[in-house]
This record gives C-alpha cells, structure tokens and sequence, in this order.
C-alpha cells in the first residue's frame, strides 16, 4: 500500500485535548452576562385545541421576563426539515404530548419553573390517533390538512407479476421494528443573543447549524444574512439533533427580552420532544429457484412516522431502495406509506430507515435458506451484490463493493473464534 | 427544586431534635440518591432537608455478642468492601456489591435503602431475608424491632412504621455460622451495571449435621410491594435433606404464589413467573455450594 | 430560605461558596465554580457523565445536594492535571481514540483516576468494573478500557523509569 498522510495512521482527534481536559464548550457550559433562563409550556394530551391560555399569572410573577405564546412569532410559525410541518409554538391545536404551547424566560431556572407552573391552558380534546391503521381508516381524526398519509413511495424494478412463476420457492413473512430513542448523552441546549449588530446569535447543540439559521430568520421574518448559527462542541447526535431543539425558543425570547437567553433540556423533555428512529412494518414476500437464486421481492411497507413529518420523506427514500440489501434480484416491487399520527415525531437516525429495512431482508434470507434446506451462508453469498450487479434502482454498481469480501472475512474469523457456532450457521 | 433550609447536624442527638423542630414538612438526605431526584424534579418538596452524612456516630459495621451492628450511615460500597460480610453473609455482600455502579455505592446507605423501601431495595431484601432487627429513634427515645414489623406499619408517608421526626439509625441480626447456615444473592436486571432489579432472589439456609434443613429464609425482591415471602415454599423445605432435586420441587409453588400475587399486573407476571424460577435454581446450586453439600452447574 | 456557606477542597484549594440549599454538587460546581467539566447528562445517577471524586471516591454529582460537600475533598477533570498539561490517563485517551463525542470523557476520566489511584495495575475486568457507572452513547467502550490499561502500563513503566 502506498505511504499515505493521513490513510492508515493513527491520528488524535483534533478536538481530543479539550476533551480530556475538560475546557472543551458543550452549549449548555456558555454563560453570558445579564442571561436569561429559557423552558417551554407543552402540552400534556396528545390532541387538542387550545381553548384559552392564561400567561398573565406566569408574567406578573418578579423575575419573569417575558411569557410568549404563537402571537410573538414575528414571522413564520412553521418549520421542518422537508415538509414545514411543525409549529414553533401551537397555533391552531395540540398534534403530539409535549408540543410546545408558550415559552418563558426568566432570571434563574427555578424561576422558570415557578413561572410554567402558572400558565393555565384549557384544552378540548380530540380523538388521538394512535396507530398507522387507524390512521388510514376513512373517519379517522385527520392531524394535519384532509389526509393522514404523509409520504408515499412506490419503487418498481423488472417484472414482479411474472417472475413469480419462475419461482421454486416464495416465503412471505411479516416483520415490525419498534420506535427508538437517540438517547445523546448530551440532553439538547442552546443560548441566543442579539450581538451589537443586530444580527441573531445561536450557539446551540446542533447536527445542522445551516438549516437552523435558515429557521430561525423564517421565524423572526429577517434575512438569513441577520441570524447566525454556531454549533457547540456537541455531545452526540446520531440524527437526533439534526431537527431544531431550543433554537428557535431561545432566538424568540431573545428577540423579544434583547437578552441572551439560555435553554437546557432535561432528559425527560429531550427524550420527549426529540425525533426517533421510524418503527416499520414490512410485509414481504420473497422468491427463488430451487438453487438459491434470488428472483423476486415484493414487500408493501407501512410507518406510523409521528405528529410530524421531519425527515420521512428522506427515509421513505432510501427505506424501499434498500429492501433486498445487499442482494441481486432482478425484479422488486415495495410501496411504502407513512402515515401522520398524534404519537412522537420520527426523523433522522444512522441509516435513514435502512436499518428497518434490513431486519426484513435478512429475515427474508433466512427463511428461504430454512426452506430450501440451505446455510444461511450459503444463499448469501449465492446472491452477494459484486462489482457488475444491478441495484433495484436500475444503478450498475461498477466499483467498490465489499459485501462477498465481508461474508468471506466474517466466515473465517467465525471459524477461528466461535468454530461451534459456524458450523451450525453452515450445517443448518 | 424549590427552596429549603438546610441543616448538618453531625450527631444523632442534634439530628433528632431539629426532625421534631421540624417535623410538619422535613426530609432526612442520607445518599441522596433518590431524595435529590425527587426534589429536582420537584416531586418532593420539604421546607427542610436535615443531612445526615456528617452524622459519624451513624456509619460503622460491628460484630460483637453474635450479632453484625451495621449503622444505617453505612455505604453500599463499604459493606461490600467488608472482609466480614463477605465471609458470612454473602447474600448482603451480593445484594450491596450490585447495586447501581460504583457512583451510586459510595453514595447510597443500607439505612436509606431500607427506609425509602422501595419495592426493588435490594438491601432490604436482603435484610428482610436474614429477618434482621431495625433501630428506630426520635426525641421520644429509641424502639427496636423486627423488620417485617417495621415495614407493616403506617407511618408518615405509608412506605413503614418511621414517623416524621423518626430516624432509622442501625439494622443488626446475628451472625450466621458459616458452618451450618448459607446465604446468597442473585440479581435479575437488564444489565450488570446501573440496572434496576427486575427479581432480587435471596435466600438463606440452615442444615444440621445430617445436612437437614433447620431454617430456610426465602425472598425475592421486585416482586411485590415489599420482599416476596415464599412461606410455602420455606415450609416444604424445613426439616428435609437438602438436594438440589429436594430444592427444585418448590419451584411450581413459588411459580403459582408470583402468579396469584400478580394477576392485576399481567404484564410483569408472565416473565417474572419464569425468571423467579431461573433465579433460585441459581441461589439453589449457591446455598448448596456454599454448604458444601453439592456441586451444581446452572 | 436561608442562604448556606459550604467550605470545602475543591481542586486542592480550599474554598467557601456562599450558595443556595436548593442546588445540587453538580450546580454548584457548575454555576458558582464554573467548573463546566462536570456534565449534566440525565440527572438520576444512571449515566456517570456528572462525575467527580469525592473524598477520592466517584459519585455523581447530580445525586448530592451542594450543602452535603461541606468538608469534603471534591476533585473533578480540572483538577486533575493543574498545569495544563495531559496527565497519563488523558493521554491515553487522546492516544487510544477512547474520545468521540466528548460528553462522558470528563466521568470516564475521573473513575479511571479513582481505580489507577487505588489499584495502579488492573486487569481488563478491574477496568470493566470501575467503569461501570460510566455510560458513553457512541459506544466507544473497547477505547476506553484500552486506554485506562494503557495509562496504567505508561504510569508503571514511568515509576520504574
């Protein structure tokens, strides 16, 4: 191998030595003077209009320095990654638990607390929908405009309808992954001042400091040019800070207050509030010749992706393309649906929704190996994508594709460190 | 967390009589590690907090007369680090070397562990278990008691008999003679580390020379509202040779007792039904092990 | 409520902290100290990220009122090498790749300190043992263990020097 730089060598990360020294400035570590405490008043039903709200009490007690509701909001109240779906404080009803209904700053976090415990709300409930079939039935209460379909897919590759005569044999099976938290060990936090200039500061815990600026001008109704997003030293993300956290609260009330103004989240309100990982259900059928050969994959995937849309359109992108894996098959159908309901947002987290799609195509592979009496290591590797394989996407891969090396590597160290272990993965 | 007035009391006698002065709205912090939870997430919310780590009177572990003396004061992490709890009450040594990680064993008490009595306290367990007695003072003087008497009574929040102005100050019970008597441990949690208990199995077991079983004290944590007494399961045990075979024919029984203590609560019972049982074939081949009687491999 | 004055070591200094009761070790750290190290990452005592030495024990800060400290000796990451400088632990950890995020590196350091201090040669399950109170969510934990063995070989090697 050529003597690279950088490639294969040991190297420190650049940001280590803060890091083990602890002068490393996570969001929540800013301090500014004359700062103000930021906390959210969110909802504690899941679907709802709001009747009335009373902020006067939580404004009149000393120490306060503003209490806000969607009426502060000087410029759009609408905002997401994709779809601008979600309020940055409740307008017209409640979508979720925990969406954010007023805002409050004050002079310390206690008195934050003292001052949410003031704000009254009156709600009038509605139905909450709870699942992705419920959320599909004609008179169902409907979260967002006339229809609870939020995104839909359709991926289309050879000829499905026919192939499945060629098949020697087809095994159907129904797989669910559940909803998933990001748990970042760093709960989110940010801090917002307006700088001598006018111009709108966020030091936050971000994954998408760019995004966040555009957000927070569309809030305030200001030029991009006018906000500036800093990202902090950030304590995990894994595509769970990739969606606005404090910024837009903590940039209104410093709009407002002409204070810095500081939020941290708990990690009851972090784990509440942030998106998760989206929980699929995959019906799939899949069929093969009698000596392994994968012919065709069908599968009709559905998703309850929560009260917001944040990152389905991007998932239910990448979920469908990926329902064979790493495998050759020359005809596949998937449609996909995900579905807006009253329960936790879902967006981004490390695979876009490929994870999911992997429980089933493996399932998939192991079943067809079961039934026609193969190792599962065995119809892997009869199938592997390898350099020349067509992908679902008509993509001729031309380059760089590792997956028979993995298979290969994996197998001989299986043999080396659990032999018991292989030899019934391979007998089986 | 809302406001407070905070005193350091560095005796019990001083302790005890700020709990009186105060006794309309106090709270006693030992470890903290539930009382200041609570009180972050304004769940609790006393006008006093009185702390007792100051208190050096409250943190010791004696053997004298037969007996282990063990402060309430006393940490987790010091009873586990105890050569003689180790020797002779393995199950206390187990329950106290598990809990939570090593943050929270230099934090938490046995005397905490006991007065929150919370339902998965594996230190209470335990020392319900070893049917160990409970010091109780106040300003009224001082009451000892068996601990089954101490968590049966209604006291200021209902968790036992403590009043307000009550503090819990030492738990004892003889020392078992290794010779004859085992005692064990086994916790079922999610990991091996900062994990709750989902069944705490104790056990302890007395045998003649014959190996027959003189006294048998079973209880499993996490299974009810208080440590899980398997009395049927004791009495079909007493007076029989001890074998793991003799030991596995009380395991239906303690399967039948989880599932009619639990019926309101389906959710939990069909696992811990079958866990409870894995557990105590674990403390069976431990007790059997200890007393030299049999070698088993669960 | 009364305002209380704790007099403690903090960092080998002693100081007198005039602060509120209502505050726990963390925040008192934190705010009034500015000792930003110390981490708030779940406020239960379930992750470790708040951790500091406590009379050369770990425990987590965010389970101890500010007013239990008083007297006590407190350590935490800054206090661990004054002049600036990586100690062997923070080297190792730099050197091992045993830091990603960040967040839990100030607790994982401290509980490696609290175990090299008392056992200067630990085997892998002393280790695992030690940081067990530590949670790190981008699952860095075969660098970390790594790293704590090699700091306790470097501080041997070094003490035979």
């Amino acid at each position: 191998m050529r003597d690279y730089a950088v490639l294969a060598k040991d190297h420190v990360k650049v940001d280590a030595l803060e890091k083990v020294m602890g002068t490393a400035k996570f969001a929540a570590d800013y301090k500014m003077p004359n700062m103000l405490y930021g906390g959210v008043f969110r909802s504690t039903v899941p679907h709802a209009y709001v009747k009335k709200l009373n902020l006067d009490k939580a404004r009149a007690l000393p120490g306060v320095a503003c209490a806000l509701d969607y009426t502060a909001i000087p410029g759009k109240n609408r905002f997401g990654i994709i779809f601008k779906d979600e309020p940055c404080l409740v307008d017209d009803k409640v979508r979720r638990y925990g969406d954010a209904i007023a805002v409050v700053a004050a002079e310390t976090p206690e008195l934050v607390q003292d001052a949410l415990d003031l704000i009254e709300v009156e709600y009038e409930e509605l139905e909450a929908v709870s699942s992705f079939e419920r959320a599909m039935e004609e008179d169902s209460p409907k979260v967002h405009g006339d229809t609870n379909v939020n995104v839909k897919k359709h991926l289309e590759y050879g000829n499905v309808d026919e192939a499945w005569a060629k098949c020697d044999v087809i095994v159907e099976n129904t797989y669910s992954t559940h909803i998933l938290s990001h748990m970042f060990i760093e709960p989110d936090a940010g801090i917002a001042y307006l700088d001598e200039q006018g111009i709108m500061n966020v030091i936050a815990s971000t994954q998408n400091a760019h995004y966040d600026r555009n957000e927070v001008a569309a809030m305030l109704g200001v030029p991009q040019n006018r906000v500036r997003v800093k990202q902090a030293v950030t304590g995990g993300g894994f595509g769970g800070k990739l969606d606005i956290s404090v910024q837009l609260h903590c940039a209104l009330m410093a709009w407002h207050t002409k204070r810095p103004v500081k939020m941290v989240r708990s990690r009851s309100e972090s784990t509440m509030v942030s998106s998760k990982r989206h929980p699929m259900t995959m019906k799939c059928k899949t069929g093969a010749t009698k000596d392994g050969r994968l012919v065709a994959v069908e599968c009709y995937m559905t998703c309850d992706a929560g009260a917001y849309s944040s990152y389905a359109p991007a998932v239910i992108g990448r979920a469908p393309v990926h329902i064979v894996g790493p495998y050759e098959c020359p005809n596949v159908r998937c449609d996909a649906v995900f579905a807006y309901t009253n329960n936790p947002m879902c967006g981004a987290f490390r695979g876009f929704g490929v994870p999911q799609a992997a429980v089933c195509h493996e399932g998939q592979m192991n079943a067809l190996a079961k039934a026609l009496n193969m190792s599962p290591l065995e119809i892997r590797m009869i199938n592997a994508q390898k350099v020349g394989s067509v992908i679902p996407t008509g993509q001729k891969l031309t380059e760089s594709v590792g997956f028979m090396d993995t298979l290969t590597q994996a197998r001989d160290k299986a043999a080396e460190v659990m032999p018991e272990a292989l030899e019934r993965l391979t007998q089986d | 967390m809302k406001p407070f007035d905070f005193y350091t009391p560095t005796t019990v006698e001083e302790a005890l009589k700020l709990m009186h002065e105060h006794r309309e709205s106090v709270s006693v912090i030992a470890g903290g590690t539930d009382l200041v939870l609570e009180l972050n997430e304004r769940k609790a919310a006393p006008a006093v907090i009185i702390d007792l780590k100051h208190i050096e009177e409250l943190s010791y572990i004696r053997e004298e007369g037969g007996k282990f003396r063990i402060g309430a004061m006393t940490t987790h992490a010091a009873l586990a680090a105890d050569q003689r709890i180790r020797e002779k009450v393995r199950m206390l040594h187990d329950a106290t070397r598990l809990v939570g990680s090593p943050q929270i064993r230099n934090l938490g008490t046995i005397g905490g562990n006991i007065a929150q009595s919370s339902v998965a306290g594996d230190g209470l367990a335990a020392c319900v278990t070893l049917n160990a007695d409970v010091t109780l003072r106040s300003v009224r003087g001082e009451r000892t008691m068996n601990i089954n008497d101490f968590l049966a009574g209604e006291g200021k929040d209902k968790r036992n008999i403590l009043e307000a102005d009550e503090l819990l100050t030492e738990i004892s019970f003889p020392v078992p003679d290794t010779k004859h008597t085992a005692t064990a441990f086994y916790k079922l949690a999610k990991r091996k580390s900062l994990a709750i208990s989902v069944i705490g199995g104790c056990m302890t077991a007395t045998v003649d020379d014959d190996g027959v079983c003189t006294q048998v004290s079973m209880r499993g944590g996490a299974l009810g509202r208080y440590p899980m007494h398997f009395a049927a399961c004791e009495e079909y045990l007493l007076g029989k040779k001890l074998s793991y075979a003799a030991m596995l024919e009380v395991l239906p029984m303690m399967h039948d007792q989880i599932l009619e203590a639990n019926r309101s609560r389906p959710w939990s019972v069909f696992y811990k039904k079958e866990g409870a049982q894995g557990v105590y074939k674990k403390l069976f081949a431990d007790i059997l092990g200890q007393l030299g009687i049999e070698e088993v491999q669960v | 409520m009364n305002k209380i004055t704790v007099r403690c070591t903090v960092n080998h200094k002693s100081v007198e902290v005039e602060t509120a009761p209502n505050k726990r070790l963390l925040d008192m750290l934190r705010e009034d100290l500015n000792l930003t190290s110390v981490k708030e990452g779940c406020s239960e005592g379930e992750c470790g990220a708040c951790t500091v030495l406590y009379n050369g024990e770990p425990v987590t800060s965010c389970c101890i009122l500010a007013g239990q400290a008083q007297g006590a000796d407190i350590v935490t990451l800054e206090g661990i090498s004054p002049d600036g400088k990586p100690d062997a632990v923070q080297q190792a950890f730099m050197d091992s790749g045993a830091v990603q995020c960040g967040f839990c590196t100030p607790g994982m350091i401290l509980s490696a300190e609290a175990l090299l201090a008392k056992n200067p040669n630990p085997t892998e399950e002393e280790v695992k043992q030690a940081m067990s109170g530590n949670l790190c969510r981008c699952t860095g934990y075969a660098k970390i263990i790594e790293a704590v063995l090699m700091a306790a070989q470097r501080r041997r090697e070094e003490g035979q020097a």
